[in-house]
């Protein structure tokens, strides 16, 4: 293997890393705008953040 | 400091609660959902907290929004209380304020949409109003940022301090000399701030406002006494007294307050629309019209929504795009002169095809008679001139890069175009090359060609090369294509959202819910769950009965998520580009299972019962500013951005390694995938989908993974169709459905179909078990779902086979069984209570 | 006469709402008070959408029956 290949799996692995540490850290993504552990209420979306 | 923010529904609290803190939370035009108080910081205010407090029309105990709102008034005690009341709707909006008057917390009244008053020509007469309430009133426009710091910097001034003893008059004579009994009573029992309000309390017979206060039960057996003479002299109950002595109340100071202006015509607009959008004909068809609509403009051929996917599919994700303005024909000289870039691509295909079918017949004439070990593989370099001027490739057509079929003449006649390659046409062919597409306008290179570029120079190896493009950039790039298509749905969701028209298909929706015994209310989750089911799931909590609760949950996230619109645009994308309502009618068989399904259940003894009745305030319609429907589109849009980074590209790149590896841990050719993990494992359960039309590995693994995260199903699609004939993924997609079925457009809609309504993702699935709050329950609800996704996908599978000639077979028979059994449990005599 | 019977466009003045539940209450707080004007602004298959306090609320007609005038 080539250093150049070497540094892209390394690059990636690190990127893959970093997306798991952000969902353990800041909760799952969720499709309408935040995070589960931003609000506490599994996701931080209408439930908290949509008001009349 | 904390300062609580209180008001009704729809007086503008969340556009004030954005300005005061300079956050951007969505501002809606319908009834809320919100059961839970949001905490901001006052800009240029550190140690000021503001608490935007779901909103209310009472401090009842009827509603778990009121509960909220006045357990934490109650316990909490913010330093001071800032209601908001509309000036356009001042009548019903007092209401809360002498509520929240006798609570003896500090408070300023501040009357919004003060805009709106003098528009109308109409008058309050602020002084007279602060004056009659007791505390400070203020004239505020929240939405043009009118008198908002005032607002703050005069809550601010009253924090913390006491309050006037003497508020205003509301009750009469008997119902005071009541109250004052029953606040001698309660002295020492609770704190003398709180006392006129747990008087009142106590009075109405509030025995959950009598439980928090911890009132002593002798005191209350003590007063009941002076609220039964008090009901006989009024000859009603003395929680009605208290209420219909507060609007007279309201009645008499508004009358000193409130000028009306003679030529306010009041809603008569919001009025006319309400005659056409709930007609008791047209309601339905205008709704169903409207998702029509907003599908078209998401994924029908020739729409916006496609022309952007297929921007970002292919330019910005894929290989790259002209600027727009700057694309012109080709003006260097040479084959393509004059072309425009799309005729030269098309040219270049032709002149390929025409190339490699000519190379076909030259070699399988001059192999001819020749034994299997001396054939010739490859071109010679020279070639046979005499030979050669004989050969004519017929039949020589272009495959269409989604489709793979060959492209039909344009003009109209079905037969494709076929054309003959003599030995001169071949030569010619041999010239061309591929496309310069700088040459054709300012070419911006797209993020997928700059990573195979970039990977290229970095000498990568190919398997490094196949991970990073195929596994990790492929499956989010499969997911990022259709961020358009998102973007436009809840473009025009948010402005059905917000401009009123919502809260009127509730009301339309409550007819037909009716039937099954679910009240319009439970709509409202449904139509959260149009963007995602987590919220939709949530927002059931405001349903007060407990069956319609549960009921609500397990039917709520049938309705098609923002995820599952991923799905459903790549599917009309590549499979359905000439049926407009395939799109449309996802989200009509979401409501139609929700119907009947809801029927189904009503019938067993679990659900059986009358439904809630139904009330509900319906906004005024108003044109939904700009800024209101762009923050909420970005929210939503912005939580695909994040998924697609933090769950799919690691789930990609899991993926890749167990396809691209076998048990062993071995290094798999692209030809061996089918020995990788992945194949291995999805083998194992792809017999549960043979029926369904899509019971290969791949279909079982893009089912399975579609758990993670609904868009999931998509780019795992991508990823195990990579190896698939054809040129775009598109084009893999639609070869791999053709590989699983002779009928590849039944085993698409089936695989749709069975995603789309099958349970939602791990999260969806997490909250509805505790939302349900027994694990019974939860299993009941996933395996109801998993059920209805089955059956229908079966159904669509087998009847469609059926009836397009593929015969009758044993999952024939069963799926007519599986329909006929459920058309007894919609239609059989229900259970009579 | 209860609410529910009265024809579209036309005004009327509470005299009651029958009953003594949680529906009530909620009623009473939307305004559906004894005293208090409403006009009836449509109706939708038995539901009502009832003019009251200058806002148009939506009322089902199980509940607009028991609403008197």
């Amino acid at each position: 293997m080539s250093v150049g290949s070497i540094a892209v799996v390394v690059l990636l692995f690190a990127l893959v890393g970093f997306a798991l540490w952000r969902n353990f850290k800041k909760g799952t993504p969720c499709s309408c705008g935040g995070s589960s552990k931003e609000c506490g209420c599994g996701c931080c979306c209408s439930c908290c953040d949509e008001e009349a | 400091m904390k300062i609580a923010l209180a008001g009704n529904p729809n007086s503008g609290k969340t556009t004030l609660f954005n300005d005061l803190t300079g956050s951007s939370q969505y501002v809606g035009n319908w009834p809320g959902v919100t059961v839970e108080k949001k905490d901001g910081v006052l800009s240029g205010h550190k140690d000021v907290i503001i608490q935007d407090l779901p909103g209310i029309y009472s401090l009842s105990p009827y509603s778990l929004e009121e509960v909220v709102a006045r357990n934490y008034l109650v316990n909490e005690k913010p330093d001071a209380i800032l209601n908001i009341v509309d000036g356009s709707n001042l009548e019903r909006n007092l209401y809360l304020t002498t509520q929240l008057l006798e609570l003896g917390l500090p408070m300023i009244v501040a009357v919004n949409m003060i805009d709106i008053v003098r528009k109308n020509g109409d008058k309050i007469d602020l002084e007279r109003l602060s004056k009659a309430l007791g505390c400070p009133v203020i004239e505020i426009s929240a939405l043009k940022g009118e008198g908002t710091r005032e607002a703050a910097e005069l809550v601010l001034s009253v924090a913390g301090k006491g309050v006037k003893e003497d508020g205003p008059h509301v009750f009469s004579g008997s119902v005071e000399h009541a109250l004052a009994h029953i606040e001698e009573s309660l002295h020492g029992a609770v704190e003398k701030a709180t006392s006129r309000w747990a008087a009142i309390k106590v009075f109405e017979r509030d025995v959950k406002a009598i439980d928090m206060l911890n009132v002593p039960h002798d005191i209350i057996e003590h007063v009941e006494e002076h609220i039964k003479d008090c009901e006989k002299e009024m000859e009603d109950d003395a929680e009605s007294i208290i209420t219909t002595q507060r609007y007279e109340y309201i009645q008499r100071i508004i009358g000193s307050v409130f000028k009306r202006s003679l030529r306010r015509t009041s809603a008569t607009l919001s009025d006319k629309i309400d005659r056409i959008v709930t007609h008791r004909i047209l309601a339905l068809p205008i709704f169903i019209l409207s998702l029509c609509a907003m599908w078209w403009l998401a994924v029908a051929e020739g729409g916006p929504g496609t022309k952007l996917t297929d921007w970002a599919n292919d330019g910005f994700l894929g290989d790259g795009w002209h600027l727009p303005f700057t694309a012109h024909e080709c003006r260097a000289d040479g084959l393509y002169k004059g072309m425009e870039f799309e005729d030269a691509k098309g040219e270049f295909a032709k002149q390929e095809a025409s190339k490699s079918k000519w190379e076909e017949a030259y070699l399988e004439k001059i192999n001819e008679g020749k034994p299997d070990g001396e054939k010739v593989e490859k071109m010679p370099e020279k070639i046979d001139e005499a030979i050669a001027k004989t050969i004519i490739a017929k039949g020589v057509f272009v495959e269409d890069e989604e489709t793979g079929e060959p492209v039909a003449k344009e003009d109209n006649e079905d037969e494709p175009d076929l054309w003959d390659v003599d030995y001169a046409a071949y030569q010619k062919a041999t010239e061309y090359e591929e496309p310069d597409p700088s040459a054709f306008g300012v070419w911006v290179p797209g993020i997928g060609a700059l990573i195979g570029d970039g990977l290229e120079k970095l000498g990568v190896n190919d398997t490094v090369k196949s991970l990073v493009v195929d596994g990790a950039w492929g499956g989010v790039a499969t997911v990022l294509g259709f961020v358009p298509i998102i973007c436009l749905v809840f473009l025009f969701l948010s402005f059905l959202e917000d401009c009123g028209y919502m809260a009127r298909v509730a009301l339309i929706m409550d007819r037909i819910f009716r039937r099954f015994g679910l009240s319009g209310k439970s709509f409202i989750p449904m139509i959260v769950g149009k963007g995602c089911g987590v919220p939709a799931v949530m927002a059931a909590r405001t349903i007060e009965s407990e069956r319609d609760r549960r009921m609500t949950i397990i039917l709520a996230t049938f309705i098609p998520c923002g995820a599952k619109t991923v799905i459903i645009a790549m599917f009309a994308a590549v499979f359905f580009r000439d049926m407009w309502y395939v799109a449309p009618l996802m989200d009509v068989i979401g409501i139609a299972i929700i119907v009947l399904g809801g029927i189904a259940l009503k019938k067993s003894k679990a659900f059986a019962g009358e439904a809630a009745p139904f009330m509900m305030e319906l906004p005024a319609y108003h044109m939904p500013t700009w800024r209101g429907v762009m923050i909420h589109t970005w929210n939503r849009v912005k939580g695909y951005m994040f998924k697609a980074g933090c769950i799919i590209f690691p789930a990609c790149v899991l993926l890749w390694f167990v396809m691209h590896f076998d048990f062993k841990f071995n290094l798999l050719e692209d030809e061996q995938i089918a020995e990788s993990m992945l194949a291995t494992m999805g083998g194992w359960i792809a017999w549960l989908f043979a029926p369904l039309g899509f019971g290969t590995w791949q279909g079982a693994a893009a089912s399975v993974s579609a758990e993670i995260a609904k868009e999931q199903a998509t780019a795992t699609l991508g990823l195990v169709a990579a190896g698939m004939d054809g040129a775009s993924t598109a084009a893999h997609v639609s070869n791999l459905f053709a590989s699983m079925s002779s009928f590849p457009k039944l085993a698409a809609m089936s695989f749709m179909v069975f995603n789309l309504f099958v349970p939602p993702c791990m999260v969806a699935i997490a909250v509805t078990f505790r939302e349900m709050g027994s694990k019974a329950w939860g299993w009941f609800a996933v395996a109801f779902q998993l059920f209805v996704g089955y059956t229908l996908a079966l159904s669509v599978y087998q009847l469609g086979m059926l009836i397009a000639g593929g015969g009758f077979g044993v999952w024939t028979a069963i799926a007519i069984l599986v329909d006929l059994w459920c058309l007894w449990m919609i239609v059989r005599p229900g259970r009579s209570e | 006469m209860p609410l529910s019977a009265m024809e579209i466009g036309t005004k009327h003045r509470i005299k009651g709402v029958t009953g003594n539940d949680a529906a009530r209450k909620r009623l009473e707080a939307l305004g559906f008070v004894e005293g208090m004007e409403v006009e009836i602004v449509n109706k939708v298959a038995g539901n009502l959408i009832v003019g009251v306090l200058g806002s148009r609320v939506a009322v089902c007609g199980a509940l607009a029956a028991r609403i008197m005038v």
